[in-house]
């Protein structure tokens, strides 16, 4: 009788096989319901639109990564190099080297009135000189108008500094890492230029808002549930123009695959997205209109 | 233990091992393949407002409402004529802008969408990988008989105007189609902001120089409010276009003749 349990066995585990595949097989490839981990460096919707890239998504659970950074040129927005990746459940991203706006501020000539009072500022008190209130010229960018007192600078030796010698780009971002494992998700946010000056980040906290306000408002570690229990995390949120361009850095999703039973959503007790109930997806963005000519009829 | 054991294991063993190692080779290949052939794209007409594509599939309840999913996709995509069947188009990821679709109909893996060309009501299906989805709670009514334009939000009115609709001859066309996109043509002077939707002229196949788009728009006079004297567009007043412009591409444009 022993000498049959084993070729028994192996049959079993053939006909286990043969179900376990069928089950397999006949599984839908790609529920539109669940989402999958997923995760991406650099996205933006706006008068700049930017596809996710690079884009990398698991939906079987199996992990994929890819590091083909490809965004379109454009007088935005530039990053060195980025790796995304996404598995079961988890992902993250590696972002290195994001600058906004490079050279922008090249093209700013000062008003005769400002040049005259910076190229006469006095040996002392200067710092207690205020900033006057002149218009800036268009840069070129998706902001609202602006004017010298917008600048995030104390008094006019600083303000005669920073438009008499430009920083050479807007906005730097050094290295951004983002991950996500289930529904929890963390950032990590290298050193921030603004302007040309370091600025502190306030805190990684979930949420937190980086005042750089007009020119844009920063918010870090923007965290989110879907309404299938996936849970996503992004590392900066920069909004231009009050929603005329809004660009997304390091974005992570995480979600069960597709082939085990579909978690029920959690509820979060944090960062509610206005527009989103359980049971739909995120809310379609407002368009921004594009400058073509179409001939419709009349 | 003995020869005579191990040969009896060996003997009846082997087909055992030989049905799971072919369990195995297929278990990889099921898990390869996704179960579609590879399309060539190239061969597949793009479903744009520029486009007649005769095969497609019509909407088969043009005048229901959807629950609001609209989609995006993220690279070119082809359009079958139903769930695995044959690509008879393919569609990208920009049209005005992006490109977003409402939802029609969904089965397992596969979306039903509207598409943006001829003939009007064109439908197809789309595999669910590589798309992006969003919802839009905005839906916007058209009723040519009253010349009326209404703006729901969550089924709750936000504005009931006027609208110029297309003249006898010249018809708005009925029927469900989409916000297709936001444009500002620097050609117009007559309204600022242009919506085209994924409806064309039933009567004019072409129309100064474009395909007979019919669009929802603005007008400099009042006095087409309420008339039925475009070529087939929607003329609305400049608060309702205000409204218009914000509402996601992709939402549901009812028109019916009410």
């Amino acid at each position: 009788m022993r000498r049959n349990i084993v070729p028994t066995a192996l049959t079993a585990a053939a006909v286990t096989g043969l179900v376990a595949l069928t089950l397999v097989a006949s599984a839908p490839a790609g529920n539109a319901v669940d989402r999958p981990s997923s995760a991406y460096a650099v996205g933006a919707d706006g008068q700049v639109p930017v596809e996710k890239t690079p884009y990398v998504e698991s939906r079987d659970g199996r992990e994929h990564s890819s590091s083909a950074l490809e965004l379109p040129k454009n007088p935005l927005l530039s990053a060195r190099t980025a790796t995304v990746t996404a598995g079961n459940d988890k992902a993250s991203v590696e972002l290195l080297d994001v600058t906004l706006g490079q050279g922008a501020l090249n093209q700013v000539k000062l008003p005769p009135e400002l040049k005259k009072s910076c190229a006469s500022l006095p040996a002392t008190g200067a710092d207690d000189l205020p900033i006057p209130d002149l218009p800036l010229p268009d840069l070129g960018l998706p902001l609202p108008d602006l004017s010298t007192v917008d600048l995030p600078v104390k008094n006019l030796p600083e303000l005669c500094d920073l438009l008499l010698t430009p920083p050479s780009s807007i906005l730097g971002i050094d290295a951004i890492n983002v991950w996500c494992a289930g529904d929890r998700g963390g950032v990590d946010v290298g050193s921030l230029t603004l302007l040309g000056l370091k600025i502190q980040i306030p805190s990684t906290k979930e949420g937190a808002v980086i005042p750089a306000a007009p020119l844009a408002t920063i918010t870090v570690n923007e965290q989110s549930a879907g309404a299938d229990g996936s849970f996503t995390v992004t590392g900066l949120t920069i909004n231009l123009g009050n929603g005329a361009q809004v660009i997304r850095l390091a974005s992570a999703t995480c979600a069960k695959p597709a082939a085990h039973p579909k978690p029920t959503p959690k509820p979060k007790p944090t960062v509610p997205i206005p527009g989103t109930d359980v049971g739909v997806p995120p809310a379609a963005p407002v368009p921004t209109p594009v400058k073509t000519h179409h001939p419709v009829t009349g | 233990m003995g020869r005579a054991a191990q040969n009896q294991r060996g003997g009846s063993s082997v087909p055992a091992l030989a049905v799971l190692a072919l369990l195995g080779a297929a278990g990889v290949f099921a898990v390869l393949d996704d179960g579609k052939p590879d399309v060539d794209l190239t061969t597949l007409a793009g479903a744009s407002t520029f486009a007649t594509i005769s095969t497609a599939p019509l909407d088969s309840q043009p005048f229901a409402g959807t629950d609001g999913l609209v989609v995006h996709p993220r690279v070119e995509t082809a359009v079958y004529s139903a769930p695995d069947a044959e690509p008879f188009a393919k569609v990208g990821p920009t049209q005005f802008g992006a490109t977003w679709l409402p939802v029609v109909e969904r089965v397992d893996g596969w979306v039903r969408v509207l598409l943006p060309s001829k003939p009007n009501r064109s439908t197809g299906w789309l595999a669910d990988e590589d798309l992006e989805h969003a919802s839009s709670s905005y839906s916007i009514r058209v009723h040519t008989g009253s010349r009326t334009l209404e703006l729901f939000e969550r089924g709750k009115r936000l504005g009931k105007w006027k609208a110029g609709v297309g003249a006898q001859k010249t018809p708005t066309p009925p029927g469900r189609t989409f916000l297709l996109g936001s444009i500002i043509d620097p050609k117009r002077s007559a309204s600022p902001v242009v919506l085209p939707l994924g409806a064309h002229s039933p009567t004019l196949d072409t129309f100064g120089g474009g395909p007979g788009t019919v669009a929802i728009h603005g007008w400099p006079r009042p006095d087409v409010f309420g008339a039925a004297v475009s070529a087939g567009c929607v003329r609305v007043p400049q608060t309702a276009l205000d409204r218009l412009q914000r509402v996601p591409l992709g939402t549901l444009v009812l028109i019916d003749s009410k």
